[in-house]
């Protein structure tokens, strides 16, 4: 490798086996360079959404919640600042204020997810709040939703409704 | 006469380290609401029967289907006639927009558990949360939703008499809540 790198030593000087020899060693080199930087940039850039669901209603109930956790891998801190979905007139992000054996639901206009950390939103705790629902949220059914980011990324889900009493211990 | 002094006073600690006091658990506790079906409904009525008690509103869409689900999955482990011998009782805070129609609606969703549902006046209202020494209050808020409630998260058992025996918080593993009942009944 030294010999490589020295400049002291010309091409020409060294014998042709020893040139091939370098160039497949370089040849790697070069490859695993390119690896690495590429696996760092899908690092940085890795965010993912898992976990989501949204709880089966009916459109009479009026409300229903949407849950899901953000893992942000990105490098940076990421802020979700707001969710589309066609189901219903209203969406809005809300978390719980508690006191004592009392709560009460506050909205907010972003939940913050500082790099390598993890957003979780689940039932009893901070949520997604679907106002008026325009339709039936019948189980196994699949919902069109964006996430909506401060940067101004949006990503698009396909979210599945399940019944709230089969989404938590039985 | 010390000796009948000593003998009352004892009298009086072993009455005072009763656990509850079975007779008279609705005396204490006992409210009435209004039903869904717009009668005049007294909580004693449930007497025999062990109550699981929440309070929360229509509007609420994650501690209080949260609550009704948690309820669902006990309903799954009792037989046919346990399930009979337990009553879910949902009273609604929010006397402003939960009328006995639209809480009669919300609550026909869980057919499992067949929710009672009880409201009424702020006044009433306060009085039946205040048996259990709990409040509520509206909370004005910027939501499409409208003004939030404040409540409590809590199921509240009660014993076949009336006793508060129990609150069970949310976050608790539902093994307790079911060992609970089981022990009612």
């Amino acid at each position: 490798m030294r010999r490589l790198i020295d400049k002291e030593i010309s091409w020409e000087r060294l014998d042709k086996s020893m040139k091939v020899q370098n160039i497949i060693v370089l040849s790697f080199l070069a490859v695993a360079l390119l690896m690495i930087s590429g696996c760092d940039a899908v690092k940085k850039s890795e965010m993912s959404v898992h976990d989501m669901w949204i709880q089966a209603a009916p459109k009479e109930q009026k409300n229903s919640s949407m849950y899901l956790t953000i893992q942000n891998g990105t490098g940076a801190p990421i802020v979700l600042t707001g969710v589309s979905a066609n189901v219903s007139e209203f969406v809005e992000l809300h978390t719980i204020d508690r006191n004592g054996e009392n709560m009460v639901m506050r909205k907010v206009d972003g939940f913050s997810i500082p790099d390598q950390s993890a957003l979780a939103l689940k039932p009893g705790g901070a949520h997604i709040m679907l106002i008026n629902l325009n339709q039936d949220l019948k189980a196994e059914e699949t919902v069109p939703v964006t996430l909506h980011f401060k940067n101004g990324a949006d990503m698009e889900l396909i979210v599945t409704v399940k019944k709230m009493s089969d989404m938590i211990e039985e | 006469m010390k000796k009948l002094l000593i003998l009352i006073a004892f009298s009086f600690a072993l009455a005072a380290c009763k656990p509850q006091d079975h007779k008279n658990g609705y005396a204490t506790n006992d409210f009435t609401l209004t039903s869904t079906d717009g009668m005049s409904f007294a909580l004693s009525k449930l007497k025999g029967s062990v109550v699981l008690l929440y309070f929360g509103y229509t509007n609420c869409p994650d501690a209080c289907p949260l609550t009704l689900a948690t309820i669902t999955n006990v309903f799954k482990d009792l037989s046919e006639a346990e399930q009979k011998k337990v009553k879910t009782v949902f009273v609604s805070v929010d006397p402003d927009r939960d009328s006995p129609t639209r809480l009669k609606e919300y609550l026909s969703y869980y057919k499992t558990i067949s929710p009672i549902g009880l409201t009424g006046s702020k006044e009433e209202l306060q009085n039946a949360i205040g048996k259990f020494s709990g409040t509520f209050k509206k909370m004005d808020s910027d939501s499409k939703s409208g003004y939030l409630m404040m409540h409590p998260t809590s199921i509240y058992v009660l014993d076949p008499y009336g006793n508060l025996v129990f609150k069970f918080f949310h976050g608790e593993e539902l093994r307790v809540l079911k060992d609970q009942i089981h022990s009612l009944l």
